[in-house]
């Protein structure tokens, strides 16, 4: 039957001819274009391993691949951790090299511009083996420097290379820490999103940075990414047993590690199913036809094979098994001219652009013979299902010889039809202000200011003050304590850590509408803002120098009790891009005019920080004695087990120099 | 016994509106070792009458018993096997597969058959050499003559050793020369062999070389032939075959 049906092909050559062409040409499509997602893939997948430095395998602390951006410290690796997996992975089939990695956020500065980074601090000698590997060209890794992405060192205002830039963040500690290191050249994060903020530095410099020997991650590299899921469960399974619950084990291709390889997949597997289906079809259709017209052509033949005693499933066979044929000399046709184009496309050294890698890279169609094969049996097998198909319906009827004709066979339109979803944004309807009621009470804006000109003079905001502050953090990390020595004049405050004694030294400088932070070992203060974090809860412009009466704008909601005490509700709204809040709720004792509770919201009026003071402290200033802030407890209002406790003592009047309130002097003190 | 029994047997064709009576109420039998002429002038039910015989159309109304068996009763699998098994046919245009050999064509019917491939080769040999075309088994059909090209149909239905040969109007697209040779080649077939025929004609010429000839007109059987004149040979060569 097999050679009946090979030498029926040459029966009416135009028409086999014309069939091969057509399905080869759909399978050369199917080919090549499986060749190019191939090659994307491989692209993809090496950048996310090697360029980007996330090797095969990583392990975090349990959930750390998504609570490590808010929580660094709390998903961090300490060095026991970090021996342990080491040792492990180390132990296991297919290992290469493991090695430490840390990330974190911080605000970089040069030129007297700022901006904020993501860092990832990498072993220069992991990267530098990661790269050998990489087909894409790679900046070497950063031995004593930073290297920044292009559109991060525009934010800039492009420093020099070579010049200091000033790293400061909160350290794991949760307080104010910085760092000066050179810019040293470019890289790209290879994501968009993070493209003009991406920074990386040697692991060790960015561990300076957050004052740690802990680590975000540890991530292992494999002599093939083949190996990844099988690593990734022993390792898994051997850290699962020796420390229950502890750890978690992601491959390159976890979607927060992956997120180029994934998302770009998902849409490139999506347009080649599309594109397979409307080839397969087109090839379907043409087979289909060419089965109804040989079977229309030879109806006298199956006749007799039929009054023979062949039955119609043996027939229908007979040209199926044809089609089969065509199939495969297409096949044969088609993965030729794949391979030849593929061939010449890699000797001509075609380059490409791939999706957001800025470089452009050689076209390398991949298409190993086992995929080619698979796809060929696929499209074919699903050929032969519709070519038996058809021979069944053309060849079915009634047996009679020469008699019977054939219906005029019609040709399927292919039709391949694409829904278009489309999302309607529907208009947000805008959330109407709540209308204050104006009653007869409502003071003017001139009484509100002069409230909170009280309030701020017994939080040390007007006069000459110093103190000495301590402020307590507590946070799942653990608690801290740092002491600081602060003076204060006419709303200038500088504040000196005085314990723990690493920390001696620092100073930050709050001049009028500036802010200033030094340490020894930087070469020039770095400016920084007083909404930034200095230690747990606190902000900068917590530490001294409250001066709400000329930061805010006082609005009046009413009076309102707290635990008794009647109080006035105000809620003070941003004058000035000093004040260290967006807005407050402020809540003042109607008798004292102190300050008693403070809700600090953000700019869209969600919670972020509640404050509660005590005024155990008095001064005597000009003769009379006033009361001062003792006791000011700051609590993240959507964690709860986050908070600080400022505490001031030994506050007494003095006369600070002006020239302790500069900058040119901050460096010398 | 009857090979083939039809009992008041009537074929109405449908076309559109109009209804064609093709046979008309026909009584007729063959039997082991008849050579049949069936007779008449076109359009007179010949080949509708064979096609019946072949079981490759059925009745409007009346019975068709094969070797006993009544074949409406039959599905379709059964009548392929049933005509595998008991039919050779001949077509007037010879409807050999152009792509195959003349070996080839006669072995098609063999692979209905659960035989070796040597098996097949060599009973296609047999056959072909029964019909005088040794020499030109390798040849394709458009290599041959009309009468070669018959004669392989010959063999082709003669290859799987059938109870009966059915021929549509053998000799119609063959010179009279050849369209003699292939009668005179059936009749040696019939009686050397004991192969039952039956096959439509209207060349008178053929016909003195027939022992039983049955006359078609407008789907009826005329009474000559209803009568059976020349039945003593056949049913003498039923009786020997019966008794071998
Ligand atoms: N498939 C069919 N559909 C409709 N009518 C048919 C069909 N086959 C045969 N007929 C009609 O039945 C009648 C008998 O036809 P049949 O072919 O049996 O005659 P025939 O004796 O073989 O004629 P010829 O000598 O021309 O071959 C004719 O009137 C013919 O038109
Ligand atoms: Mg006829």
């Amino acid at each position: 039957m097999w050679s009946m049906a090979f030498r029926n092909l040459y029966r009416d050559r135009r028409r086999t001819i014309a069939t091969v062409i057509a399905v080869a040409a759909g399978l050369f499509a199917v080919l090549l274009f499986l060749g190019y997602i191939r090659f994307v893939e491989s692209s993809l997948a090496s950048v996310v391993i090697y360029r980007d430095a996330n090797a095969h395998v990583q392990v975090y602390r349990k959930d750390g691949p998504e609570q490590l951006a808010a929580s660094p410290a709390q998903y961090s690796l300490n060095s026991e951790e970090q021996a342990l997996i080491h040792k492990i992975s180390a132990d296991l089939p297919h290992f290469q090299r493991a090695s430490n990695q840390l990330a974190g956020v911080g605000v970089v500065q040069a030129n007297n511009e700022s901006a904020v980074f993501l860092a990832r601090g990498i072993d220069p000698e992991f990267e530098r083996a990661l790269q050998e590997q990489s087909p894409f060209a790679a900046t070497p890794p950063p031995e004593d420097g930073l290297l920044l992405t292009t559109q991060l060192q525009d934010l800039l205002g492009y420093p020099q290379k070579g010049t200091d830039l000033q790293l400061f963040s909160a350290s794991y500690a949760n307080r104010i820490n910085a760092i000066e290191a050179p810019l040293l050249g470019d890289f790209s994060t290879g994501i968009e999103a993070i493209e003009d903020k991406g920074l990386k530095a040697p692991l060790t410099l960015l561990q300076s940075l957050y004052d740690t020997d802990a680590v975000s991650r540890v991530v292992i590299q494999l002599d093939n990414r083949e190996h990844s899921a099988q690593f990734r469960e022993q390792l898994a399974a051997e850290l699962e047993r020796q420390a229950p619950g502890r750890f978690e084990v992601t491959t390159w291709d976890h979607p927060q590690i992956g997120q180029l390889y994934t998302s770009f997949m998902g849409f490139f597997n999506m347009v080649f199913a599309f594109t397979g289906i409307v080839v397969f079809t087109i090839a379907l259709t043409t087979i289909q036809h060419t089965v109804a017209m040989n079977v229309a052509d030879r109806i006298r033949e199956i006749g007799m094979l039929r009054s023979l005693g062949f039955g119609r499933k043996r027939i229908a066979g007979l040209f199926v098994r044809e089609s089969v044929l065509t199939t495969v000399a297409a096949a044969v046709v088609a993965t030729i001219l794949a391979y030849l184009t593929i061939f010449t496309l890699a000797l001509t050294g075609v380059e490409t652009q791939l999706p957001r890698i800025s470089e452009p890279a050689p076209l390398a169609l991949q298409l190993p013979p086992l995929w080619a094969l698979a796809a060929i049996v696929c499209v074919g097998a699903g050929i032969t299902l519709g070519a038996l198909m058809t021979a069944r319906k053309r060849v079915g009827g009634e047996v009679r010889p020469g008699r019977r004709s054939v219906p005029l066979t019609h040709l399927l339109a292919a039709s391949a039809s694409v829904v278009l979803a489309v999302t309607l944004l529907p208009m947000q309807p805008q959330a109407m202000e709540p209308q204050v009621a104006e009653d007869a009470a409502t003071p003017s804006e001139e009484v509100m200011r002069q409230w909170l000109r009280e309030a701020d003079l017994a939080r040390g905001g007007w006069g000459s003050y110093q103190w000495k502050l301590r402020i307590h953090t507590k946070d799942p990390a653990g608690a801290t304590d740092t002491n600081y020595d602060i003076a204060v004049r006419d709303g200038r405050a500088l504040a000196m850590t005085t314990a723990p004694r690493r920390y001696r030294g620092e100073k930050i400088l709050i001049a009028s509408r500036a802010m200033w932070y030094a340490k020894p070992g930087l070469r020039k203060p770095v400016s920084i803002s007083p909404q930034q974090r200095l230690v747990g809860e606190a902000a900068n412009g917590d530490i001294a120098s409250t001066q709400y009466a000329r930061d805010y704008t006082p609005e009046y909601l009413g009076t309102e009790a707290l635990d008794g005490t009647p109080c006035y509700k105000l809620k003070l709204t941003a004058a000035t891009n000093s004040a260290t809040y967006e807005s407050i709720i402020y809540y003042l004792d109607r008798d004292s005019l102190l300050g008693v509770k403070a809700e600090f919201l953000t700019a869209s009026g969600m919670p972020l920080k509640i404050a509660q003071f005590e005024y155990g402290n008095a001064v005597l200033v000009e003769g009379e004695e006033q009361p001062f802030v003792s006791r000011m407890k700051i609590v993240n209002a959507n964690f709860p087990e986050r908070y600080s406790v400022l505490e001031y003592a030994q506050v007494s009047p003095a006369n600070p120099p002006e020239s302790l309130f500069t900058v040119d002097t901050l460096m010398t003190l | 016994m009857n090979l083939v029994e039809f009992e008041s047997v009537t074929k109405q064709y449908r076309l559109g509106e109009v209804e064609v009576t093709a046979l008309n109420n026909v009584n007729f039998t063959v039997q082991k070792g008849d050579f049949v002429a069936i007779t008449g002038p076109s359009g007179s039910g010949k080949t509708t009458m064979l096609n019946l015989i072949g079981c490759l159309d059925s009745a409007t109304s009346g019975e068709i018993r094969v070797a006993g068996q009544p074949v409406s009763q039959l599905n379709d699998r059964e009548l392929d096997i049933l005509r595998s098994r008991t039919y050779g046919i001949i077509f007037q245009n010879f409807n050999l597969v152009p792509v195959l050999s003349a070996l080839e064509n006669v072995m098609l019917p063999l692979y209905l058959h659960p035989l070796s491939k040597a098996e097949m080769r060599n009973r296609a040999q047999a056959a072909l050499a029964a019909v005088n075309l040794t020499r030109f088994a390798g040849f394709r059909p458009d290599q041959l003559s009309g009468g070669q090209r018959q004669r392989v149909a010959v063999a082709r239905a003669l290859v799987t050793e059938p109870k009966l040969i059915l021929a549509d109007e053998p000799t119609a697209s063959l010179d009279t020369a050849s369209a003699l040779s292939l009668v005179e080649l059936m009749k040696q077939l019939n009686t050397e062999r004991k192969v039952t025929f039956v096959f439509s004609t209207h060349d008178q010429r053929l016909l003195q070389h027939v022992k039983r000839v049955v006359e078609l007109r407008d789907g009826r059987l005329t009474d000559s032939a209803a009568g059976a004149p020349v039945k003593e040979g056949a049913t003498q060569k039923a009786d020997e075959s019966e008794v071998a």
